[in-house]
């Protein structure tokens, strides 16, 4: 079936760079048609300039730029969001720290001068303690002297890190030396202590420890010995 | 230069243009057909893993850019099938530069077709995709395109045509 004059039309304008064989059969035979086709094509070249605008200068670099600052950006943002996760973390092991340190158990030599810088009063005093007094603190603690420390102006119960201790006080020359028998509280070794005003040692004994503690080292010294010719500290 | 960066610059320089071209038609405003581009390239960068194939990148870039179109309308609220004349009045109109009369009067006139119409013959014209090809892309059928594109130049011509009457006139008064 020959294609009539509105057909090709019609397809010319659907599609004007049609040439199909039955389009070009059309074109040859009828002239009106050319010519209509010559024009379409014309209108065509034009619609082809007309939507060809000019485009804005330098588009491409201001793609690439936004594009490359984008990329940054993000990059910039991924390290921010890395140094937000090590913030964190670095910032949960200084909370964990802190309540770890917090509720850990002070050291004995802090806890041994926090108490008698609690008891001072003690240090004042002058009350003449007998051995069997002295004896009848220690005992409970599985403790006992054979013979006197000294002169002992003070001796009572007490607690030190929540467990039953006894607390002296043993005059001496060189002033007065408190002594601090603190069972369950097992050193290594001989542990010195010292703050502004108090000097000291924590020496092993039988069941746990004794703080020797004085505002004279000598004193200190002099009361370890005694301690350990009466046999209460460990060998 | 990570071959990422080196495929997306190839992408930029060979159909930035084009596609710049199409925005403008697209949305009848320059300013605004920048913008697309730029999104569109922006989004083109983040999906760059999705296209799989360099000789679909032209319509896949078209798609994105169309989509973006779309999300615009939707946002502003505004139908981009219909604009009635007094909205395309207020479109700033893309530069008519000094081109000749003709070129001048056909711009005017795809200003003023429907974007049902004019969308294909971009398509057609500056895409350079088939009649099955746009119906994909526009998902309508391949004789909806046909039709339309026929509408859109028997429009152009009828426009044409018209103003080329009025111009005669007044080139030659009495």
């Amino acid at each position: 079936m020959k294609m009539n004059c509105i057909e090709l039309r019609r397809r010319l304008l659907e599609d004007p760079a049609e040439r199909s064989v039955e389009i070009q059969a059309h074109l040859d035979r009828c002239e009106g048609c050319r010519e209509f086709a010559n024009r379409s094509k014309a209108m065509e070249k034009d619609l082809v300039e007309a939507l060809a605008l000019e485009v804005p200068e330098n588009l491409t670099s201001r793609i690439l730029l936004r594009q490359s600052t984008s990329v940054e950006k993000a990059s910039r943002n991924r390290r921010q969001w890395w140094g937000a996760i090590a913030a964190s973390i670095l910032l949960t092991i200084g909370l964990v720290g802190a309540l770890v340190i917090n509720n850990y158990p002070a050291s004995l030599e802090a806890t041994v001068l926090a108490h008698i810088n609690g008891e001072l009063r003690h240090l004042n005093d002058r009350t003449n303690v007998q051995l069997a007094q002295v004896n009848k603190i220690l005992t409970p603690l599985g403790s006992q002297v054979s013979q006197p420390i000294g002169m002992v102006h003070y001796a009572g119960a007490c607690r030190i890190r929540n467990t039953d201790g006894a607390h002296l006080v043993v005059a001496s020359e060189q002033g007065d030396v408190t002594l601090l028998w603190m069972p369950g509280e097992y050193v290594p070794g001989s542990r010195n202590l010292s703050d502004d005003r108090f000097t000291g040692i924590i020496v092993p004994a039988q069941n746990g420890s004794i703080a020797i503690v004085g505002e004279n080292p000598e004193s200190v010294k002099l009361l370890e010995n005694r301690l350990r010719t009466l046999g209460s500290l460990a060998s | 230069m990570s071959a990422r960066q080196s495929q997306f610059e190839a992408l930029v320089n060979a159909y930035s243009s084009d596609l710049y071209r199409y925005a403008v038609w697209l949305c009848r405003d320059s300013t605004q057909a920048e913008d697309l581009v730029q999104e569109t390239f922006a989004r083109a960068w983040k999906a760059l893993d999705s296209l799989n194939d360099h000789r679909a990148a032209k319509g896949w870039l078209i798609t994105i850019l169309r989509r973006e179109f779309a999300r615009i309308c939707e946002r502003s609220g505004r139908d981009p099938l219909y604009m009635g004349d007094d909205e395309i009045e207020k479109v700033s109109s893309p530069e008519l530069g000094d081109a000749k009369p003709e070129t001048v009067l056909l711009r005017q006139a795809l200003l003023k077709l429907g974007i049902e119409y004019r969308e294909p013959l971009l398509l057609q014209v500056i895409g350079g995709y088939s009649g099955e090809e746009i119906a994909n892309m526009l998902n309508i059928k391949p004789g909806a395109v046909m039709t339309r594109l026929f509408r859109a130049r028997q429009q152009l011509r009828q426009a044409l045509n018209g103003e080329k009457a009025g111009i005669r006139k007044e080139e030659t008064p009495g």
